[in-house]
């Protein structure tokens, strides 16, 4: 495939050519590996960013939402506090009406939901 | 009653899923989960389609742990929905490993509220009775 970029800073272009060059590879297999690098970085950075922020917040104010809100759903979303629901579509809803939507947001009962223990033997393990 | 053929490759049973995110948004359509009896949870899949679900995600403290032959290993947990051919959609929970890849795996958390035939000779799994997973 083809591709024509405009407007490119002509000392990059040049950069990239020569290091290019040095290493033995062609322009587009420098873009594929510059590109591919930048998505990778693109996708985990603000995920784990988001996810920490928001644990973050939930983490320091733990106490504080089982003391008002035990038993109901609260959704947790760049890192505040959404709302508190008593059934789950309320919290669905809210959510479809978050704009911008977020990548990572927190859900939990207050209060009932815990941490679980399980176990994963044989099975599928091996394929 | 539904019947599903096994993986070819691999001969393992599968059941036809619909996995919905929290906000009950759907993902992806009819998707064949393997069926893993060794797995005590619900629903496992790969990292990247756990993305999906992350908008609905237990706080870290409460991620679950299993325990796996080769010692034990954690799991990011988010709430969702899951409904199988002719059921209704009920709450459940999909899994990732926190590290590692994770695949896609229908365990024992919603297989126990199933009624199902697992016909090897026929190379199919049949789902007699859908019901009510957790």
């Amino acid at each position: 495939m083809t591709l024509v970029i405009k407007k490119i800073d002509q000392r990059t272009l040049r950069d990239l050519k020569a290091e290019a060059a040095r290493r033995g590879l062609t322009l587009a297999e420098v873009f594929q590996e510059a590109v591919s690098l930048w998505l990778t970085k693109r996708q985990e950075t603000p995920v784990l960013t988001e996810t920490d922020k928001n644990n973050e917040f939930y983490e320091s104010n733990e106490a504080e939402l089982e003391r008002h809100y035990k038993g109901r759903y609260v959704l947790i979303a760049s890192a505040r506090l959404v709302g508190a629901y008593d059934d789950l579509h309320a919290a669905g809803e809210a959510m479809r009406g978050l704009s911008p939507r977020p990548r990572h947001a927190i859900l939990t009962k207050v209060g009932e939901d815990a941490r679980e223990f399980g176990e994963w033997l044989g099975g599928s393990l091996e394929r | 009653m539904n019947c599903y053929p096994h993986d070819r490759v691999a001969s393992q049973p599968r059941l036809k899923i619909q996995l919905s995110n929290f906000a009950e948004e759907r993902w992806e359509d009819n998707t064949f989960a393997p069926i893993d009896t060794g797995f005590s949870g619900a629903v496992m899949l790969p990292n990247e389609s756990y993305e999906f679900f992350m908008v609905g995600e237990h706080p870290r403290s409460l991620w679950k742990t299993y325990r796996t032959m080769t010692g034990t290993l954690q799991m990011r947990v988010a709430r969702a929905f899951v409904e199988t051919e002719g059921g209704r959609m009920v709450e459940t929970v999909v899994e990732t490993p926190l590290f590692g890849t994770g695949k896609l795996l229908l365990g024992r958390a919603v297989l126990s509220s199933l009624s199902l035939l697992l016909d090897g000779p026929a190379g199919v799994s049949c789902l007699v009775k859908p019901a009510d997973a957790r």
